[in-house]
């Protein structure tokens, strides 16, 4: 699990690469865009995976991130002519400096405390993106100019999709990466016991901040993603309703492990297209027929889609 | 291996929900010898979804009654409807799919998030998007070629019909303005103030009521200090609501209030809203854009018994209903014109000149190359509580004022 990594580790990045280079070639725009949006939810809910399931905090400011990313990306771009690339990192700076303050402030709570006090960050958050409006537009949100990539503007869905693929890819990398470093290991075993960590060495609080502070990064990143394929953001896509769908992202996939991870965005991020496809009749049920999927797959999956996948092949593999 | 079989699943489940079946190509999108599809959406689940519901059925049912009648030049209207929640990201997936689909033109949109997330997408994709009943002046000012707008009205329209009937019939010489300061609100006090000073006309109050304030003391009592001749309210129902029980309780019986944009959408509700105390009514008028005010007085009756005849599972449709019914029209009038032949290139020049008097909204239906706003007259109302009497109007907005006024 910790050291190097794995083959399949490093093939999985360079193959969303290819795949984000080739697939425009096949694809139409709707199916692209649709693509982004996946896109954003894996990196979204990896990053969230990093705080809950890999450290085992319960935090619901993932999302105030998620738009502070988006809002600075934005605003660095329209206002002050900075390239997307130059923007997001600056924009992921700017996210990890408040995500360590508010981490200052929060790591010495735990359980349903923690949850509070970064509902109350992310709700403070929300109010700014609606009330500021000379810098976020307020209620009336930004309209976004085509993303400027300093050797090229991306116009296109195509091009969206393969600076989208990218970044997913380097995200995904990094995860790893974080997986089988010494942090990840600390985070694992705070996430396993606080006191058995605490005892053999580990420092709780600064492990715990800095997960918050990554988890936050990657929720930067998600939102500088979104400015990349949007013409529009406004404060609604802010809301708690992206964060409920990314928590059960990690429930329905199975928390604490990248394949549940990926598995939950793809399945929750593409269901409502598939009701969309297959109840076209029916559009006041499809909401019914998604809460109804959610709450059999929690109720029959525990652990995930992952998870079941997991206990199926272990029990084979001890039958045998 | 696994990776491989992984890889594969992944890129063809992808492909395969989003749908790899296109539509058979055609000369133009959406348009056999025997159909013409459009691509229709607006809230119908969520929060929103009463704005969405009735003006959609409104289109469809005029879309059934045309079918029925024989369709246009041959063509009978096919329609898909989807629920974009009133949500940006959904529109943009819609409209999207719309736009693989091969749509001719789509028909949607109940909030201005949602449609101005998508103005840039179908004019880059030169596909003609009317907005169903959303109004904001963002989707339409300045203009763009593909996307029409404002069946009730902009606030630029509102503000001037309300603007004018306060200097005309009540003789303002000053007015105090309560409204929001989201796009709605800044749209609606820059035609006040123009109106204003083209009237030499003094703006003694402007108070800020955001649209989710549960208190409005301190707004009103501002206004009632700078005592103006008139009152203006930009806001919404709720607080539209909270102002007249203030009214009735600070003794401002006596000024003149004119509510817009909305604020009463139905007098029934607003009475109700008041807890049935309709003394802060003596003096109340308010602004909209229809032929009457109720969907069963006799000028809109006909097209409630379309909508209930199409939709009998609403048997009462809101009178917000009715918003839905000039971007249907002005499209059918527009394909007719465009004649047998039709491509998008003859819809175009068609919808590019489009007067239709609707007998629904007080004003015509207008489309002309550099404007997208198609309703701008607005009809001012007096309400006292039981009895609603048209006093002024319909105003047509850029008969009162320059636009040009607004250039930037």
């Amino acid at each position: 699990m910790y050291g190097t990594l794995s083959k399949s580790e490093t093939l999985w990045p360079v193959f969303i690469v290819i795949a984000g280079l080739l697939l425009p070639f096949f694809a139409n725009n709707y199916q692209l865009y649709l693509g982004c949006v996946l896109i954003v939810y894996v990196v979204l809910a990896l990053g969230l995976d990093i705080i809950m399931g890999r450290a085992g905090q319960f935090a619901f400011s993932h999302i105030a991130f998620y738009g502070i990313g988006a809002y600075a990306t934005a605003i660095l771009q329209q206002r002050f002519g900075v390239p997307f690339p130059i923007g997001l990192v600056i924009a992921v700076l700017l996210s990890a400096g408040i995500a360590w303050l508010v981490a200052m402030a929060s790591v010495r709570l735990r359980h349903i405390y923690l949850g509070l006090a970064t509902v109350a960050f992310a709700s403070a958050a929300q109010w700014l993106a609606q009330t500021w409006k000379g810098v976020t537009g307020g209620v009336d949100g930004m309209r976004l100019q085509p993303s400027d990539m300093i050797f090229f503007t991306s116009r296109t869905d195509a091009s969206n999709f393969r600076i989208l693929a990218v970044i997913l890819a380097i995200m995904l990398l990094l995860n790893f990466l974080l997986i089988r470093s010494r942090l990840g290991r600390a985070m694992a075993a705070i996430r396993d016991s606080e006191h058995v960590a605490s005892v053999s060495g580990i420092d709780v609080r600064r492990t715990k901040a800095w997960a918050f502070v990554i988890s936050s990064a990657y929720a930067c990143v998600g939102g500088g993603m979104l400015v990349v394929f949007n013409s529009f953001i406004d404060p609604m896509n802010f809301t708690f309703a992206p964060a409920v769908l990314l928590l059960t992202m990690l429930v329905v996939g199975g928390m604490g492990s990248v394949a549940g991870v990926v598995i939950g965005s793809l399945t929750m991020g593409i269901l409502p297209e598939i009701l969309r496809s297959t109840m076209g009749d029916f559009i006041v049920w499809q909401e019914f027929v998604y809460g109804l999927i959610l709450v059999l797959s929690i109720t029959l999956m525990p652990q995930g889609i992952w998870g079941l996948v997991r206990n199926r092949t272990e029990s084979k593999r001890s039958a045998t | 291996m696994v990776l491989k079989r992984t890889a594969s699943l992944i890129l063809g489940g992808l492909a395969l929900v989003a749908g790899l079946a296109p539509a058979a190509w055609a000369q133009v999108p959406g348009v056999t010898d025997t159909e013409i599809k459009i691509g229709m959406f607006s809230p119908l689940s969520g929060p929103l979804a009463a704005y969405g519901t009735d003006p959609l059925n409104a289109a469809k049912s005029y879309f059934e009654m045309i079918n029925d009648e024989g369709g246009i030049n041959g063509r009978k209207i096919v329609y898909q409807v989807e629920d974009d929640k009133c949500t940006p990201a959904e529109a943009n997936t819609i409209v999207r799919k719309y736009i693989n689909d091969g749509v001719f033109l789509l028909l949607g949109g109940s909030c201005s998030g949602s449609t101005v997330s998508i103005q840039e997408l179908v004019n880059q994709e030169k596909i003609p998007h009317f907005m169903l009943n959303a109004s904001g002046d963002a989707g339409v000012y300045p203009p763009t070629e593909y996307q029409f707008g404002s069946a009730p009205g902009t606030q630029r329209a509102t503000l001037a019909a309300v603007m004018q009937y306060a200097i005309d019939g009540l003789g303002a010489k000053t007015v105090g303005v309560l409204g929001p300061d989201d796009a709605m609100g800044t749209s609606a006090l820059e035609m006040i103030y123009a109106m204003a000073k083209k009237h030499d006309i003094q703006v003694v109050a402007n108070e800020i009521i955001p649209n989710n304030a549960t208190d409005v003391t301190v707004p009103v009592l501002n206004v009632q200090s700078a005592n103006p001749d008139v009152i203006i309210l930009t806001t919404y129902a709720p607080p539209t609501t909270l102002v007249m029980k203030k009214v009735v309780e600070f003794g401002l019986l006596d000024t003149p209030i004119i509510s817009a944009i909305q604020g009463v959408s139905n007098t029934v509700d607003f009475v109700k809203s008041l807890d049935g105390d309709t003394s802060g009514l003596g003096n109340f008028y308010y602004a909209h854009p229809l032929v009457a005010e109720s969907m069963d007085d006799p000028e809109l009756k006909p097209w409630k018994d379309l909508m209930v005849k199409y939709f009998p599972e609403r048997p009462e449709p809101g009178i917000i209903g009715a918003y839905g019914f000039p971007h249907a029209m002005a499209i059918v009038d527009a394909i007719k014109r465009a004649g047998p032949d039709l491509t998008r290139e003859s819809f175009m020049a068609a919808i590019n000149e489009t007067q239709v008097e609707t007998k629904v909204m007080a004003a015509p239906t207008v489309f002309t190359p550099d404007r997208r706003d198609s309703n701008r007259g607005q009809i001012i109302v007096k309400f006292d509580g039981t009895t609603v009497e048209r006093v002024g109007g319909p105003y047509i907005w850029d008969e009162l004022i320059d636009p040009s006024t607004f250039d930037k």
